[in-house]
């Protein structure tokens, strides 16, 4: 009973592949795609980011939400 | 230490062209002094914001890039200046340089907002093609 039998595809942090050190908070069409349909930050359990580059990522869109780049909530 | 900085803002729509320049150097007297300069600004004009703030749903968005080599830029005084004026919607002050430099170091990408502020270094696994931010990550 250690293991669940069945797979999970493993999901990895898209900027840990590609190398991505820094997250604009100016850069709208990244962000964007970690934002679900009420506005939300995606969660890294879903999105596979690693734990220092969500929070980058959730850095960036406080900001950019700030500057109204980004929806705090949408209907 | 040499410090950079960005100031976002994000200004009345309502605003023509030569009113924005206008105030933009205003903001920049107000930002510039000794060892403080404004090195580059971005403006991406009016756009529509994600939520209307007051009254009014777009804003022109302007993005200055800020050097400092020995004394931080009077952030205080300027963000006092920038509440008391009401065309300016929001404004955003970010220190760039701890994380630029550090990201210049472990990353294998260049970062435009690192050029602009002339914060150069060596990227891991050096031969990768310079891309432009948007067109490399448009993909969903």
């Amino acid at each position: 009973m250690r293991k669940k039998v069945f797979f999970r595809r493993r999901k990895v942090c898209k900027f840990c592949a590609d190398g991505i050190e820094y997250i604009d908070y100016k850069d709208v069409k990244l962000l964007q795609q970690y934002i679900l349909e009420h506005a939300k930050i995606l969660p890294r359990r879903i999105s596979g980011t690693s734990a220092r580059h969500q929070r980058m990522l959730t850095d960036a869109i406080k900001r950019a939400r700030h500057l109204a780049l980004l929806p705090f909530v949408s209907e | 230490m040499r410090r950079t900085y960005e100031l976002a803002l994000v200004l009345d729509p309502s605003l023509s062209d030569e009113d924005q320049v206008g105030l933009v150097d205003e903001v920049k007297k107000m930002v510039a002094g000794k060892g403080v300069e404004v090195v580059k600004e971005e403006s991406w004009g009016k756009r529509k914001l994600a939520f209307p703030i007051g009254k009014v749903g777009e804003g022109r968005y302007v993005f200055l890039y800020v050097v400092a080599e020995t004394v931080p830029p009077p952030v205080a005084e300027v963000e006092r200046r920038l509440n008391q004026n009401e065309r300016v919607l929001r404004y955003l002050w970010v220190r760039t340089d701890e994380d630029l430099r550090r990201a210049m170091r472990k990353g294998k990408r260049s970062v435009a907002a690192a050029e602009a502020v002339g914060i150069t270094g060596p990227l891991r696994g050096g031969g990768r093609e310079r891309t432009g931010s948007d067109e490399a990550r448009g993909d969903a």
